[in-house]
């Protein structure tokens, strides 16, 4: 891990990221667990208590079965993913910012953080 | 002896990237007259956060190749970056810190303990989010934000300003 790291680092030539614009020399981010998502529509038949686990309250069930997370809220500490790997998944994503408390709710449908940029 | 900057490699590799970071700082430069100065006020933190904004201003991360800099003092700031969970004692302080900024002024809450409490949110000192006490123009989430989330997180803020009257 750290010898490619370094091996990447050394070899494209340059230190800094080049963050925001273009392709990163070193794309490592990609592996970062920076916040949870929802990739598929919970399926289960009765309401379930998924939001029980989750010890800042992140995870809610509103009319009982569309689940949503508030990333705003969610320290990733990673049980949803462990518990409910079929809902639950980690992004990479580093653009998660947004400019309202509401955008950082995220739903199942389309599965897309809201993001402002 | 005189460096010749053409016959450097490294540069001609570099130059686009450096193209487009110098017009970036241009376009803070035009919204905001000059450089972004960024103010940086702990108000209750763990401290994860504040590893998170100083590793901006390391060799890898170097946001002041977008034209952001971080400053002492609140009277020379455009942005205020708020980490932690608010504490009572520190909840007139922000109020003070944020009074005493120039406007216009932007306020990014950084951190899930800024934007909703975390794990200190049923915690009797703590005071409330961020955003109940001072407008926040970008929210990044995270625990904490990774330096690229913050970089994100500032410029949203910034984007937002453009082409506003002062606040």
């Amino acid at each position: 891990m750290l010898a490619d790291w370094l091996r990447s680092g050394l070899s494209s030539r340059r230190v800094t990221t080049t963050y925001p614009y273009g392709k990163e020399a070193n794309p490592i981010h990609r592996n970062w667990r920076t916040v949870p998502v929802i990739v598929s529509a919970c399926k289960s038949t009765m309401p379930c208590r998924c939001g029980d686990f989750c010890p800042t309250q992140a995870i809610t069930c509103p009319d009982g079965f569309a689940v949503q997370i508030d990333v705003g809220s969610c320290i990733g500490c990673g049980r949803c993913v462990n518990l409910c790997p079929q809902v639950f998944a980690w992004s990479g994503d580093v653009t998660v910012a947004a400019s309202g408390r509401r955008r950082l709710i995220s739903v199942a449908d389309g599965g897309e953080m809201a993001r402002g940029i | 002896m005189v460096f010749d900057v053409s016959t450097d490699s490294r540069n001609e590799v570099q130059s686009d990237w450096g193209s487009m970071e110098q017009r970036m700082a241009q376009r803070l430069r035009r919204i905001f007259g000059h450089s972004l100065n960024i103010r940086h006020i702990d108000v209750g933190s763990c401290n994860a956060c504040e590893s998170e904004v100083l590793s901006l201003s390391n060799p890898y991360y170097n946001f002041h190749r977008l034209g952001l800099f971080f400053t002492a003092s609140p009277r020379h700031a455009d942005v205020l970056l708020v980490t932690g969970a608010m504490t009572h004692a520190m909840e007139d302080v922000l109020l003070t810190t944020y009074t005493a900024m120039p406007q216009p002024r932007l306020v990014v809450a950084t951190g899930v303990c800024a934007i909703h409490g975390g794990l200190f949110r049923e915690s009797p000192e703590f005071a409330g989010p961020v955003d109940t006490t001072i407008p926040v123009d970008a929210y990044i989430p995270g625990c904490p934000p990774t330096p690229y989330a913050i970089i994100n997180g500032i410029l949203q803020a910034v984007d937002r300003r453009k082409g506003k009257k002062p606040c």
